[in-house]
């Protein structure tokens, strides 16, 4: 039996132990002390809390959007053209490594324009950028409900791509826009990176903007887009520093092209691919599986197996290769295209997210699925990818609904 | 060649901790403690090794972890040892929050890396099923904000109490 003792751990010793937390107890522990509240602040700590959570999978969370919340609504209490532009409901759910999930729940998200459809663009490092049709953009961490809202930033149509009347932002037939985001390393700073290209009859600019968390500003990449006669074929992917695009070139209707977008130096990069046909695949699209860039897509329309493309190595263009083809007749779903999100723990199946329906997972090996049942979840649209994240710790809080909708509301719909 | 290993290696050192107690352990075992392996090899295993961070109580129950985790003479380490060992570890820092801190600070002062991770784990388990106020009790941490203070920083993070 030890002697009665009144020993205190040194802070760095705190942190240490700290660091092995999931961040809802971190956020509850801010109250514990002014020593603790600094330490749980600190960026160096929130950087080496967030490594351990991505070295482990730690609390790693699936925010899910709602698609179609409205359809089970009052049609008497609806306007026709509100049906679709309302913010989503979004749900999380945990899942284990053992391949458990836990119940749906519904969370508050950020942007609560009211006429506005919002959306999930993409997730890294535990924080998910969300947009809606009103030009709002924030970032947003749901695990910690902290979000900073983007200033907003003009597009400014250049000379000769003017379109007649009125034009709305983000479906012009002349002008399309897209966002991405990711994480700087060597500045350690969060990106939002948005393309807009506008076309007259004669030719195509793009233009491309750089949002620096660490700023709080927008400013434009000087670097051009490397290819002036393509078109954007993929979502953005975000990896290594880099977010990636597949460029269908205009005039060979090839896939050919990977365009890189270093968010360091902000430079341009582009690598080929093997894909020559565009018919090779059927909606192909760009993920980030266990580490590496993917291509996937429905090869070949008759057979409409779903293919999954790697590089091998990053960066090398000859380490393109095939990971696994998911046989349309093991899954008895219908789907256009399939997100694969993750791996299991043993690698041996792959959790796959369908277009517009529930999860499954694929054995690789054994080429069958099962689908996973999920108490309390919605129907789909989009998934993304989370893990415990202290980063935006000092960014606004996202207000719960209920909260907000006590106070007076004049708008009537 | 195990059997010379082993032969050559019957010697023991002396270690005495802050209240004066001393205790004496196979030089092997001691090894496992990265700061007592550094004084044997600089020459201090003629006279007693102090080690003036440790109670007498604590530095007995680290000799206890040095003996269960000392080298074993036959050579490989077996998978059922292994899992034996680590029975033991979990029941080892199965003890009060006192001794538990006192463990990690040992651990921690004597660099024995494979007990600081498993009293730093406990503490962690500890630290996520506790309330606010358990926390400070069992640490021995002193409230320093004024009540107006805590109540607005919990108004503001209400969601983590729930």
């Amino acid at each position: 039996m030890a002697a009665p003792s009144t020993s205190t751990l040194p802070p760095e010793f705190i942190a240490e132990i700290l660091a092995e937390l999931p961040v809802k107890s971190l956020v509850r522990f801010l109250c514990v002390s002014k020593l603790w509240y600094a330490m749980i602040k600190n960026p160096d700590f929130i950087r080496k809390h967030l490594k351990r959570s991505i070295e482990t999978n730690r609390e790693r969370t699936l925010i899910v959007e709602d698609c179609k919340r409205l359809h089970n609504a009052d049609p008497l209490f609806l306007k026709f053209e509100d049906k679709n532009r309302r913010p989503p409901d979004y749900y999380s759910v945990r899942f284990h490594d053992d391949g458990r999930f836990d119940r749906a729940v519904r969370i508050y998200q950020p942007l609560r324009h009211k006429r506005a459809k919002g959306t999930l663009v993409y997730s890294c490092n535990g924080l998910v950028c969300l947009y809606n049709m009103e030009s709002e953009i924030t970032i947003w961490n749901p695990l910690i409900r902290k979000h900073k809202k983007l200033p907003f930033e003009p597009i400014n149509v250049p000379s000769g791509f003017e379109k007649d009347g009125s034009y709305s932002v983000w479906n012009s037939p002349a002008m399309w826009s897209e966002l991405a985001f990711g994480h700087d390393p060597v500045n350690d700073d969060y990106k939002v990176v948005k393309v807009s290209k506008f076309s007259n009859w004669r030719e195509s600019v793009f233009e491309v903007k750089v949002y620096s968390l660490r700023s709080h500003s927008w400013k434009s990449v000087r670097d051009k887009w490397p290819k002036k006669d393509s078109s954007i074929a993929s979502k953005p992917a975000f990896l290594n520093g880099a977010l990636h695009w597949l460029a269908v070139s205009k005039k060979r209707r090839s896939l050919e092209m990977l365009i890189a977008l270093d968010l360091a130096t902000e430079k341009f990069q582009t690598y080929k691919t093997p894909f020559k046909n565009v018919s090779d695949f059927s909606k192909p699209d760009m993920e980030v599986l266990g580490g590496y860039l993917c291509v996937c897509g429905n090869e070949y329309l008759e057979s409409g197996n779903m293919s999954v493309w790697v590089m091998n190595k990053y960066g090398v263009e000859s380490s393109w290769t095939r990971l696994y083809t998911i046989l349309r007749e093991a899954v008895p779903w219908a789907f256009e295209y399939c997100k694969p999100l993750v791996f299991s723990k043993n690698g041996e199946k792959l959790l796959m997210h369908p277009d517009f329906d529930n999860l499954f997972w694929y054995d690789i090996k054994e080429k069958i699925c099962s689908k996973v049942e999920i108490v309390g979840m919605p129907d789909m649209s989009r998934t993304a990818t989370c893990v415990g994240s202290l980063v935006l710790l000092d960014g606004d809080s996202v207000i719960d609904v209920d909260l907000e909708e006590r106070e007076p509301d004049n708008e009537a719909w | 060649m195990s059997s010379t290993l082993c032969c050559s290696f019957a010697k023991n050192v002396t270690l005495r901790s802050s209240d004066g107690q001393t205790f004496e352990v196979e030089e092997a075992a001691a090894q496992v403690s990265q700061t007592i392996k550094r004084m044997i090899e600089d020459g201090c295993t003629g006279s007693v090794i102090p080690v003036p961070n440790l109670t007498g109580p604590v530095l007995a129950l680290v000799i206890e972890y040095f003996k269960k985790h000392s080298p074993p003479s036959d050579g490989c380490p077996t998978a059922l040892l292994e899992m034996e060992i680590k029975d033991w570890d979990a029941k080892f820092v199965a003890v009060d929050n006192d001794t538990l801190l006192d463990l990690t600070l040992a651990a921690h002062y004597l660099e024995i890396q494979g007990l600081l991770d498993l009293t730093c784990h406990r503490v962690a388990d500890i630290l996520n099923d506790n309330s606010v106020e358990k926390i400070r009790e069992i640490f021995h941490i002193k409230n320093d904000f004024t009540p107006e203070e805590e109540a607005e920083e919990r108004s503001k993070i209400q969601w983590a109490f729930e």
